[in-house]
């Protein structure tokens, strides 16, 4: 068999006829050859040569990749997070040191276990959905907080992160879990929580006492003012039975009439008839403006039962503008407008300090506009449903937020007021309990100058 | 559809005693000939009067394809009749390389025509950006519109280019014939036949039609590496080592860009064609014998594109590249052609400095090269 490139030489040639070849097409023939030879010999060359060059490069590759991939491992096993890798089936493939330390497990105790066995056996059922949904590719990533539990049988609450990694066709090769324990944060938020609540308690005691004192002073005034009168009237009821006793006997002479007229006008018994009532109802109403506000204060510390209770939420507003009534009036006036909301299911004490943060600082963007001369200002507290939404909105008159801070407002110790009056917490507080606790929104509407609507909306 | 070839050289004068009377609304007349003009273009002017109605398109060459035999000076011409289709003409100015887009893009709308079957391209070789053009013609032409054609030549030169414009030889020109109806048949097909070596790397640095890194190394001091012993014969031999040019993005046609030119101050290497950044490339080399197969293979794509019945007319614009590596057996590739068209077919064309095909998509693109056919015929 000749080789296509020859024959078409030959043809060319005319090297494939029968009759013998001309000396000019056998000196092209033997051209052709040379070149061809001389071409397979650079060719030869150049082949060789890349072979050598490329397999140089590629063990240079290799040696990069090896140590890239050392980096790769050393980084996954050193991470200061506490992360493994599961197969599609929640098995344990592989984690770092900090999961071994978190849990006190080794690796090799728990490669090939599968990761549903480490937590808490109520939350297992929910645990396996949502672990299916992600291989599934319903969702590429899910965040949840659970309960595992660690060698030495603590069981710690930890944020868990896992997202699916996927090849080219889509199909999962791994799942990267993340583990973070949040048993302690968790303590701390709960505890800061609390000491936030005493702090409140604490600063509105003052104001608290403050109302509670006037009502009290004039009670006081009002029962002083009963005595006396008390007094009179026995001695004069007194006087009348001595009267009584004489005309028993019939002796009841001009004398004592003139004496009875006499006490009666020293008695001021007009003045009594008319205000002994008065200071009856006015004691009455005073001890109720106590009873109210003692009330209010005992709605609004009310501890939490450690789970959502449906509540009142226009109550709960109602009583938290009591027990703040002293941080706002000097102010602004309050104006409500209280719509018709259902039964909300809520942490309710932590909604109180939510609505009690956001009037105290609807006062204080208030006081900065009069303590600048400006007029008392309007605080108004709204509420409304909307779309399954409880929503309540507490404005200000006062001087509005600034565009640079906007974003910053809700992040912890972030705050604009001077030392001692804010600790940056309030907002970020009512952010965390907004979201966080009731899956709701807390967002904001702010005018320079103009003041600015803080709109909280709960899912009913 | 009557197809007739003539050839002119200053030694025999036209290869026919006159021109056959074939001038009509729906005649094209092929011209390839030298950069520089033949006897003050005084058979040119003759063939434009033999042919006052007929749609003229040509060009000057790096080399003229008449048959199986490259010539130089010469003038190769084709004159088709055709006989149900419908031909329009056009040629536009081009100022600067930079314009090219837009001249693609006004050739295709003057044009473009709901029949429209195919388009002939004949450019400027030297003051244009064929990758440019293409997009430029690509942007209003639909798939279905084969669009071939070549970039004109200077010899082996490389300074001044023609295009007949209106019956004028012009610099900066670049003009196109549109063949509208279903009774034309276009067929193409578009080869190199060159061998690849040494892995495929990415483009991390180009500019235009300049190429500074591969892999993040100096493209030309990787270049040399893998030439070795070679390198030592650049620039003169960079036409035998030309690249294989890869789109990223899992594109899998490649393109032959050939090398202009090499900076060695800067490390950078010029192409006659863009290297866009993030694309792939490989180092290629020649082989004389799998050239002349990559035109056969041409040939063969061409011919089978569509049956074609009557008179054929072949055009064959291969690479000057191929013709300076191919030297002396230049004309085997052309011959190679000729063996595996039928034999109805009658060949012209020339050595180019660019060539435009569509790929495996349908879209025209510009090639280095290759050798590129466009077969013509009616039904």
């Amino acid at each position: 068999m000749v080789h296509p490139h020859l024959a078409r030489q030959l043809r060319r040639l005319f090297l494939d006829r029968e009759s013998p070849p001309s000396p000019e097409a056998w000196r092209e023939m033997v051209d052709w050859v040379s070149n061809t030879y001389t071409a397979f010999d650079r060719e030869r060359y150049l082949t060789e040569h890349s072979i050598q060059l490329a397999s140089s490069e590629m063990q240079e590759l290799n040696a990069k990749l090896s140590v890239e991939r050392d980096k790769l491992k050393n980084i996954f096993r050193n991470a200061p997070v506490a992360m493994g890798t599961l197969d599609p089936q929640g098995g344990i493939i592989d984690v770092n040191c900090a999961l071994e330390e978190l849990f006190g497990f080794t690796r090799e105790e728990l490669q090939g276990k599968n990761y549903m066995g480490f937590l808490a056996a109520e939350d297992v059922a929910e645990s396996r959905a949502a672990y299916v949904e992600l291989v599934q590719g319903i969702r590429r990533n899910n965040q949840t907080q659970r309960r595992m539990v660690a060698k030495d049988g603590r069981t710690l609450l930890v944020n868990i992160g896992l997202t699916a990694v996927r090849d080219g066709d889509g199909k999962v090769q791994l799942l990267i879990v993340t583990v973070e324990d949040v048993t302690e944060k968790t303590h701390l938020e709960i505890q800061l929580r609390h000491s936030q609540k005493l702090e409140s308690v604490g600063r509105l005691a003052a104001g608290i006492a403050h109302e509670i004192n006037t009502p009290i002073q004039f009670v006081g005034d009002n029962v002083n003012f009963l005595l006396g009168a008390f007094d009179q009237l026995l001695a004069l009821c007194a006087s009348y039975q001595t009267v009584c006793q004489r005309s028993i006997g019939g002796q009841v002479s001009a004398e004592d009439i003139a004496r009875i007229k006499h006490e009666e006008e020293l008695a001021d018994l007009e003045y009594l008839q008319t205000n002994i009532p008065t200071s009856i109802l006015s004691t009455i109403d005073g001890v109720g403006r106590v009873a109210k506000i003692v009330h209010s204060m005992k709605a609004f510390a009310h501890p939490d039962r450690g789970e959502k209770e449906p509540s009142d939420l226009n109550l709960a507003l109602r009583n938290t503008l009591t027990v703040a009534t002293n941080e706002l009036k000097y102010v602004a006036t309050v104006e409500t407008e209280f719509g018709e909301l259902p039964m909300v299911p809520c942490f309710l004490s932590d909604l109180n300090q939510v609505f009690l943060n956001l009037l105290v600082n609807a006062a204080h963007a208030i006081g900065d506009v009069v303590s600048k001369g400006g007029q008392r200002g309007v605080i108004g507290v709204r509420t409304y449903c909307e779309q399954n939404h409880a929503i309540v909105a507490i404005s200000d008159t006062g001087t509005g937020i600034p565009e640079a801070v906007q974003s910053k407002i809700f992040d912890p110790f972030f705050t604009t007021k001077e030392v001692g009056k804010g600790t940056g917490q309030g907002l970020a507080l009512a952010r965390s309990v907004i979201i966080d606790e009731h899956g709701g929104t807390l967002t904001f509407t702010t005018e320079l100058g103009k003041g600015t609507t803080f709109f909280i909306r709960i899912p009913v | 559809m009557r197809i007739e070839t003539i050839h002119y050289d200053s030694a025999n004068g036209w290869s026919l005693p006159g021109f056959p009377e074939m001038d009509s609304d729906s005649t094209l007349a092929l011209v390839f000939g030298s950069a520089k003009g033949i006897e003050g273009n005084v058979p040119l002017e003759e063939l434009f009067t033999a042919y006052p109605r007929a749609h003229i398109l040509g060009c000057s060459t790096a080399g003229e394809i008449f048959g199986t035999t490259i010539s130089d000076d010469s003038l190769a011409v084709a004159v088709c009749r055709f006989g149900h289709t419908a031909l329009r003409s056009t040629c536009v100015p081009i100022e600067t390389a930079a314009d090219s887009f837009t001249v693609g893009e006004r050739i295709a709308n003057e044009l473009a025509a709901p029949d429209l079957r195919g388009v002939l391209v004949l450019s400027d070789g030297t003051n244009v950006n064929g990758s440019e053009l293409v997009r430029g013609l690509n942007s209003v032409l639909p798939a279905n519109v084969v669009t071939t054609g070549g970039l004109a030549g200077d010899g082996d030169r490389f300074q001044k280019t023609w295009v007949i414009d209106h019956r004028n030889a012009m610099s900066n020109r670049v003009s196109a014939v549109g063949f509208y109806g279903d009774h034309v048949v276009l067929g193409h097909g578009s080869k190199g036949g060159w061998d690849i070596f040494g892995p495929e790397r990415l483009v991390t640095r180009s500019m235009g039609n300049v190429l500074f890194e591969i892999d993040g190394q100096p493209a030309l001091d990787l270049y040399k590496k893998y030439l070795g012993d070679l390198a030592t014969g650049l620039p003169a031999n960079a036409l035998l080592f030309p690249l294989s040019l890869r789109r990223g993005g899992g594109e899998t046609a490649r393109l032959v860009r050939t090398i202009l030119s090499i900076d060695e101050k800067a490390g950078s290497m010029t192409f006659a064609g863009d290297i866009p950044q993030g694309s792939l490339v490989q180092f290629m080399r020649a082989n004389f014998d799998r050239l002349v197969d990559g035109a056969m293979e041409a040939a063969q794509l061409a011919k089978k594109s569509r049956e074609q019945a009557g008179q054929i007319l072949a055009i064959a614009i291969s690479c000057v590249g191929r013709r300076l590596v191919l030297g002396d057996r230049a004309e085997e590739e052309v011959e190679a052609v000729a063996e595996v068209l039928p034999e109805n077919t009658r060949v012209i064309g020339f050595y180019s400095y660019g060539e435009l095909s569509p790929y495996a998509n349908g879209r025209c693109e510009l090639h280095n090269q290759t050798m590129t056919l466009t077969t013509l015929s009616e039904t």
